[in-house]
């Protein structure tokens, strides 16, 4: 199997939803449109994965794609205009395609961890200062 | 010698006309046949109006009630991912394989919630839910549309006068 062709993982390993917007295009830490075609938006459920309904496709424009993690209770209860001006992240990662590679779990498991995990410590994950 | 010659044209133009005749009429029976689009086409919004507007549609996993009117406020159930339609622009919602025809044929009714764009942005997911901030809600059965022609527009048009949806069509008074 080829590994660009080959599905992303979130895991959730904390014990609470959340909620992950990823976007391309630009590396930084705006957030996007949330109706934009190039963000997907996905909620993980605590302990556990989901597909991240994105590939090595979505990638192909920037080589890179940044992920705004969210509490879902967040997402509830206050307005996206009100998580984005007030940085309500739990946190951000910008991450490469290596960076997704180097997450390879077996030959075919692409899994980004939420929290970051030691494997990541050289990677651009931030996190906003009132988290 | 001279015969050949013009044996050869009056050949090649008989195969010429068959070619165009056997063009014509597949291109007639194609036209013609809506079953053909029934099997093949993918269903559309078209965004009618001048602002941009969100769709939500569920997963086809539950769409097995066609009388939840509900907004849930859990907003993975909605696929899309609640992408925005801009004015004059058009977005798949339908894909016309085997599952979509059999829960539509099962409960006979489509449900989408159509929603201004910057409410959803504006308001927190769960305003929108409990104050049901929608714009529009269409609940239409496989024949609407196929006698929209796979189009659905928003804001309604007369075509669907008749057609089942929240507001009623007479409230909503776009034409």
């Amino acid at each position: 199997m080829d590994e660009e062709t080959e599905s992303i993982y979130y895991a959730n390993n904390t014990d609470t939803s959340v909620h992950i917007i990823a976007k391309t295009q630009y590396a930084d830490t705006i957030m996007p449109c949330i109706f934009s075609e190039n963000v997907h938006r996905t909620s993980v459920s605590p302990h556990s994965e989901r597909d991240a309904l994105i590939d090595f496709d979505f990638l192909n424009n920037t080589d890179t794609i940044t992920l705004f993690i969210i509490k879902k209770d967040d997402v509830l209860n206050y307005s996206w205009k009100e998580i984005a001006d007030n940085s309500m992240f739990l946190s951000i990662y910008i991450l490469s395609k290596n960076d997704i590679l180097l997450l390879s779990e077996t030959k075919f498991n692409k899994t980004i961890p939420y929290p970051p995990t030691w494997k990541m410590r050289n990677m651009k994950i931030y996190t906003p200062k009132n988290r | 010698m001279e015969n050949a010659k013009y044996e050869d044209l009056y050949t090649q133009k008989q195969i010429i006309m068959k070619i165009l005749i056997l063009f014509v009429l597949t291109a007639t029976l194609l036209v013609s046949c809506k079953k053909c689009y029934f099997d093949s086409d993918n269903a559309v919004i078209k965004n009618e109006s001048d602002k941009n507007i969100v769709i939500l549609k569920l997963y086809y996993d539950y769409q097995k009630n066609p009388n939840d009117t509900i907004i849930y406020d859990d907003f993975s159930v909605y696929e899309l991912s609640m992408r925005s339609i801009k004015p004059k622009e058009t977005l798949s919602i339908i894909y016309w394989n085997k599952r979509e025809k059999d829960v539509i044929s099962a409960a006979d009714t489509f449900s989408v919630h159509i929603l201004d764009e910057e409410v959803v942005y504006e308001y927190s997911w769960k305003e929108v839910c409990n104050k049901y901030k929608v714009l529009c809600r269409y609940d239409l059965s496989g024949q609407d549309i196929i006698n929209l022609n796979f189009t659905i527009p928003y804001p309604p048009s007369p075509e669907m006068k008749n057609m089942k949806m929240y507001p009623p069509y007479e409230e909503l008074n776009f034409h």
